[in-house]
């Protein structure tokens, strides 16, 4: 029978631990940074990243390190020969990290200024489900591991395996990298919050499933390395739950490229052409920048923007748009580019490409993206442009990604 | 006097390796027992059994009439102990390291006051562990495995690694809480300490127990007292050893010779010879 009593004591117990102690402290105090600094870097692009860093480091390194340090210092076996029992100790631990997971996700969304989400409670389990995988995770990491060595080892890679969707795609200049991970990651019931809130009814069912593996895996490995009786006991049970959880994980990737078909295995390079009397443009789709659901969309505008502009014999310009804007506002859109280049230039580069001198801009207005390449043909300048209206301030970042990417696949050259 | 442990051929597998092989010991209310034994001899594991830590390959044990394999958490309200390493919550006061467990056994402030008391740490209640010396530590250590009173106390080597003064305030405790009438296991490598403090030694080696009885016991059956003499004879001193029994006196006149005796010394018997004795007669 769990004593709440006990399991408080735990909780304080741990507080009064780390309050005192500057190497847990550090654990738990870290991610404050990082939050205060993405906070002021691109609160939208970075809001989901920072929730799901905050509690994955949190969740992981603080419980999986105050575990590590009971064993260490044999506190944890002065505890077991107290009344307190294995599953008291998970709960204690579990509660306490948890409680520092809402803490920082609180301080996450107040610096983000996302009170919006107090009115989608889904949105908020969906964090707290999270948390709480984490934790349990962390849990085991901590009662697996002899020390912080070992520990150390492993705890990257979860960290990884938490947050990696994201993190892969912000690390990869070509954005390309993702396209070897699953869609549907650990961390994804988080990552779609800021966007708009995505699928939330799926997202909480497989939160819940995760976390409910987490718990099952961290209270039988708990049972399990307390018995007396280990080293003769074979849990089945333990072994199920290992099992069930890189099953959820397995089973989500295969369901993602299920949903999400990954082009790479559908077949070959699409490149879509056009020409005009002085200027042939080629678009070539590379098929690892066409994972996500958003850029196939995308795609399809594009596909029919080429095929619309390549009925004009005129400079082309290629435009990425809100299909239902009408061509005065696009009319006056393009009549502020100059105006709008002059002032937000994101990047600039001028380079020669098979003798012919190309210049290129990039630039960005509020949520709106620009790319503008000129080149000179017989002395005339043909210029290519997209436009990027975004429909949400949330995708700013990822949007760019895709935006940048598929401008670069765009070839010219002089007929 | 009932039992408070009670072991009955009690056997340890690790993997291949035999820990224990058939081990015997009873502990009686108020009893005062020492258990010495080498490195390797079983006394940590016979104490990872009894505190329920570890499960039997075979034997019983009971504590209070409870198996500690079966049902680990029932002992433990009624066993206080104390593990040869000093694993306390450093960052954390003396008053808080004592009172986690107190709360642990439903025990209050009172009671940490209490026994604070009782091992003269009142004044560094609100010192942190890390600032202690290790003889401090080591009260702590042993006001935390009483804080809850318990029947039978289990001291895993308490005074290895401390100072003569340290060690003396320690066993200064245990001889109190031995004359309150506490049953207590002790295990140690210091002989001096179990002749003082023990009334009934178990010597186990190699798994199995080979002696036991009590200090006076086993020093009379194993070892006797040596007397050493000095004897001068034509300018020139020579030192004989004997054993003093039967007519030692005619002995060691015959010794003496023409010479004279300069210096008697009796030499009483101690336990570690027969420790050595009993090891390496078993060796």
């Amino acid at each position: 029978m769990i004593s709440p009593s006990r399991v408080l004591t735990v909780v304080k117990k741990d507080l009064a631990w780390a309050s005192g102690n500057l190497k847990l402290l550090g654990v738990m105090v870290l991610p404050l940074f990082v939050v205060v600094f993405f906070s002021r870097f691109d609160a939208t692009a970075t809001f989901g990243f920072s929730l799901i860093f905050v509690n994955a480091f949190v969740g992981i390194f603080s419980t999986s390190y105050l575990v590590i340090e009971e064993k260490n210092k044999g506190t944890l076996l002065a505890l077991l020969t107290s009344p307190l029992t294995g599953s008291e100790l998970l709960l204690g631990k579990f509660l306490f990290n948890l409680i520092l997971c809402s803490f920082f996700s609180l301080l996450v969304i107040l610096l983000n200024n996302r009170m919006d989400l107090f009115l989608q409670p889904l949105a908020l389990l969906n964090i707290f489900l999270f948390a709480g995988t984490t934790c349990f995770v962390g849990f085991v990491t901590g009662v697996f591991f002899k020390n912080e060595q070992e520990m150390s080892v492993l705890a990257p890679f979860l960290m990884v395996l938490f947050c990696f969707g994201d993190a892969a795609e912000k690390v990869s200049d070509k954005n390309n990298i993702h396209a070897f991970f699953p869609d549907f990651h650990v961390a994804r019931s988080v990552l779609d919050i800021p966007m708009s809130f995505g699928d939330l009814w799926g997202h909480t069912l497989f939160s819940l499933c995760m976390f409910f593996v987490a718990f099952g895996m961290a209270t039988f490995y708990t049972q399990f390395y307390f018995s007396n009786n280990r080293e003769k006991r074979f849990s089945n049970r333990l072994v199920g739950f290992v099992v069930a959880f890189v099953g959820v994980l397995i089973g989500s990737g295969i369901y993602a490229n299920a949903t999400h078909p990954h082009p790479k295995m559908q077949g070959s390079l699409e490149v879509v052409e056009f020409q005009t009397p002085q200027v042939q443009v080629q678009y070539k789709f590379d098929p690892k920048v066409f994972r996500h659901k958003t850029l196939l969309e995308s795609r399809k505008k594009i596909v029919e923007l080429l095929t619309f502009k390549n009925e004009k014999n005129s400079n082309v310009v290629l435009a990425i748009r809100d299909l239902d804007e009408d061509e005065n506002s696009l009319a006056k859109r393009k009549a502020k580019v100059e105006e709008d280049r002059s002032r937000n230039i994101i990047s600039f580069e001028e380079r020669d490409w098979k003798g012919h001198r190309f210049r290129q801009w990039m630039y960005a207005k509020r949520s709106r993206f620009i790319v503008l390449r000129e080149t000179y043909c017989d002395g005339q300048v043909f210029q290519v442009s997209m436009d990027l209206q975004l429909k949400k301030m949330g995708r700013f970042y990822k949007d760019f990604k895709i935006f940048k990417s598929l401008f670069d696949a765009v070839e010219m050259k002089c007929l | 006097m009932s039992d408070v442990l009670t072991i009955r051929d009690l056997k340890k597998n690790y993997g291949g390796f035999q820990a224990l092989k058939g081990l015997d010991l009873t502990i009686k209310k108020g009893q005062c027992v020492g258990l010495l034994g080498s490195n390797g001899a079983g006394k940590s594991t016979t104490i990872r059994i009894v505190t329920g830590q570890l499960r039997p390959t075979s034997g019983t044990v009971e504590v209070l009439g409870i198996d500690p394999s079966l049902q680990p958490k029932k002992i433990h309200p009624f066993i206080g102990y104390i593990p040869d390493s000093q694993t306390l919550y450093d960052d954390m006061s003396v008053f808080k390291n004592i009172h986690i467990f107190a709360e642990l056994f439903g025990k209050g402030s009172e009671e940490v006051n209490q026994i604070l008391h009782k091992v003269h740490l009142e004044d560094k209640r609100k010192t942190k562990v890390k600032n202690l010396s290790k003889g401090l530590r080591q009260r702590v250590l042993i006001a935390r495995a009483l804080v809850h009173s318990p029947e039978f106390i289990i001291l895993d080597e308490p005074t290895t690694g401390l100072d003569p003064s340290s060690s003396e305030s320690i066993y200064n405790i245990l001889e109190g809480l031995k004359a309150n009438g506490a049953t207590i296991l002790l295990t140690t490598h210091l002989m001096n300490d179990v002749d003082r403090l023990c009334d009934h030694i178990v010597f186990i080696n190699r798994g199995l127990k080979v002696e036991e009885g009590s200090p006076a016991e086993l020093k009379q059956k194993h070892s006797l007292p040596t007397i050493e003499v000095e004897i001068s004879e034509n300018g020139q001193h020579r030192v004989e050893s004997i054993f003093k029994r039967g007519d030692w006196l005619s002995l060691v006149q015959q010794l003496k010779g023409d010479g004279e005796i300069v210096r008697i010394k009796t030499h009483e018997p101690k336990l570690e010879d027969i420790f050595i004795k009993l090891v390496e007669g078993e060796g």
